[in-house]
């Protein structure tokens, strides 16, 4: 009976946690109307599977797992639009034309939009979402070396975009 | 790998620490590099300052979907266990009858050796219960599962048996007795006529006799020929006689059956004993009368008590024929031919009967489960509500 009232609360206090983040990642991949639905459904999933969760990968990696597993399962489906730019990119920020950059936003966001998935992907793990490369292969269920590899030419192609020259294929 | 393959994962941190140093120092080496890897650091810094941070929503929601955790049992959703527990339903009636069956072979046995028994308790015993019935009956497969089969069904059918008066006291004790024998043999022979003629040909050698015998063909194409034949043989004959006809084909049925009439023979003898005695009184009677009403008197008492010993006399001596021969009916039945053409068949009204008969046999089987689990809901259904009760109490 306790080990059932710990685990009511464990699961409780992960809600509270990682919602927010969780709810971002799937809104960022199916949209904003889906997301509630896939991250609650995140939640459940990991409710039932949580005596399983080994503790080799961090909390987060494996709930973004779980999302992205559940956000993949409605884009087969078909029961989402695909994501548009808006849905993980931001529109020009009031202080923006303020804010002197080296880097062309407007550019940027063409650039990020051309991205393929699988690079697109990386980027939004790593760089957005903040996971390391070992827990952004993990989610993707890809070896590390494939998630270096994949920022690594994301790059490039962001760059070769914004600086002009020939884009590297995925 | 060059270093500038490496320069992002440099810069995220990822590398192993004798290339981080190795490429730390290409970048105080090389001012192109270290250009790069700031239009790196800043490429990522701007990527998340154009990435949409979207408003939260739906947390609520979340949280109470999982405060309203869905009922399980031992992990299992209602559905899930629900299926579960087919699934062991059907295994279960599936393997009752492989686990069932060593079972019934053993019952089947007892009551071989009881069967077997009575006879023999018929000769030592007497009294009221002497006719008794025993019969032996079963199928081709069962006959030949006994008679190959060492270590099998057959096997136990002869433990058993052997638990029974050892088989030559039975035969000697039933001599001493009168048994009427009937054996009833089905058998599928290459050749029916033949097969008709070496069974007359082994009654007469045994000494019996042919009662009936029936042969017919039906005018339907494709039909083949059957033989019928009633045969007597002397009763010590008997088991000789079943074991050559068997020897004529592939055994399809047989059965055999046994009625002890000694107590009738006996009883008969014994109201024939008192019949003469009171006839030969009556014709004493008759010698010594000489009023005509009185002789006409006695002599129809003696008509009366005569017309009886004849009919006890004839009863007497048919339970005397049907004791000393056995009766025993032969069926023949034509085998198919290899090479001979099959009968034409209506393979469309076959398919159809046949799928018929499976929805059948499948909706029977299917009501004999639910009929079973509705049997037994009185063990299973105390368990599995005090099972759910307590997992919803411990929920709480």
């Amino acid at each position: 009976m306790g080990s059932i009232t710990a685990e009511q609360e464990a699961i409780e206090a992960l809600v509270r946690e990682h919602y927010a983040p969780v709810y971002r990642f799937c809104a960022r991949r199916i949209g904003p109307t889906l997301a509630q639905d896939a991250a609650q459904e995140t939640f459940l999933t990991a409710q039932r599977s949580l005596a399983r969760f080994d503790g080799r990968s961090s909390v987060a990696a494996w709930l973004f797992g779980i999302a992205h597993n559940h956000c993949r399962n409605i884009a087969r489906k078909g029961r989402h639009e695909a994501p548009t730019e808006a849905d993980w990119l931001c529109e020009s920020a009031v202080d923006e034309s303020m804010e002197k950059t080296l880097i062309d936003r407007q550019a940027l966001r063409q650039a990020l939009g051309k991205l393929s998935q699988e690079h697109r992907e990386v980027v939004l793990l790593h760089e957005v979402e903040g996971l390391t490369y070992a827990e952004a292969a993990s989610v993707l269920g890809v070896p590390e070396g494939t998630v270096k590899s994949r920022l690594h030419h994301a790059f490039l192609n962001l760059r070769t975009s914004l600086l002009g020259g020939e884009e590297v294929p995925a | 790998m060059s270093i500038r393959d490496d320069l992002k994962a440099y810069l995220d941190g990822e590398l192993p620490q004798p290339r981080m140093e190795e490429i730390r120092q290409a970048l105080e080496r090389d001012p192109e590099l270290q250009r790069e890897a700031e239009f790196l650091t800043h490429l990522s810094s701007e990527i998340q300052a154009v990435c949409h941070e979207p408003q939260v929503e739906g947390y609520e929601r979340a949280l109470e979907a999982v405060r309203r955790r869905p009922v399980t049992l031992f992990g299992l959703r209602p559905l899930q266990l629900a299926g579960v527990f087919g699934l062991l339903m059907l295994v279960s009636v599936v393997t009752f009858p492989l686990f069932a069956q060593p079972k019934m072979a053993s019952k089947r046995a007892s009551e071989m050796a009881a069967t077997a028994a009575a006879p023999a308790d018929a000769a030592v015993g007497g009294g009221p219960a002497e006719q008794r019935m025993y019969e032996r009956s079963g199928s081709a497969a069962a006959l030949e599962a006994k008679s190959q089969a060492p270590g099998g069904a057959g096997a136990e059918m002869q433990d058993a048996t052997a638990l029974a008066l050892p088989r030559t006291e039975v035969l000697a004790r039933s001599r001493q007795r009168m048994v009427i024998r009937n054996g009833q043999i089905s058998l599928k022979v290459d050749d029916v006529q033949q097969a008709a003629a070496e069974a007359a040909s082994l009654a007469t050698s045994l000494g019996g006799l042919i009662e009936s015998s029936n042969t017919y063909r039906s005018q339907s194409p494709g039909a083949r020929p059957s033989a019928t034949i009633v045969l007597r043989v002397p009763s010590e004959h008997f088991d000789a006689a079943m074991r050559r006809l068997r020897d004529l084909g592939v055994v399809l049925n047989e059965s055999m059956s046994g009625e002890d009439v000694t107590a009738q023979h006996a009883d008969i003898a014994a109201r024939l004993k008192v019949m003469r005695s009171e006839e030969q009184q009556y014709l004493e009677i008759l010698g010594r009368t000489t009023r005509i009403g009185e002789v006409l008197q006695v002599k129809e008492r003696l008509s009366r008590v005569r017309q009886e010993i004849e009919s006890l006399d004839a009863q007497q001596k048919a339970l005397a024929d049907l004791s000393s021969l056995s009766t025993i009916t032969a069926s023949f039945e034509q085998r198919e031919r290899v090479g001979e053409p099959e009968p034409p068949s209506n393979w469309l009204e076959e398919a159809w009967a046949s799928a018929v008969n499976g929805l059948l046999m499948v909706g029977r089987f299917l009501g004999r489960a639910l009929i079973t689990l509705f049997v037994f809901s009185p063990i299973w259904l105390p368990v599995l509500l005090l099972l759910w009760w307590l997992s919803r109490r411990g929920r709480r």
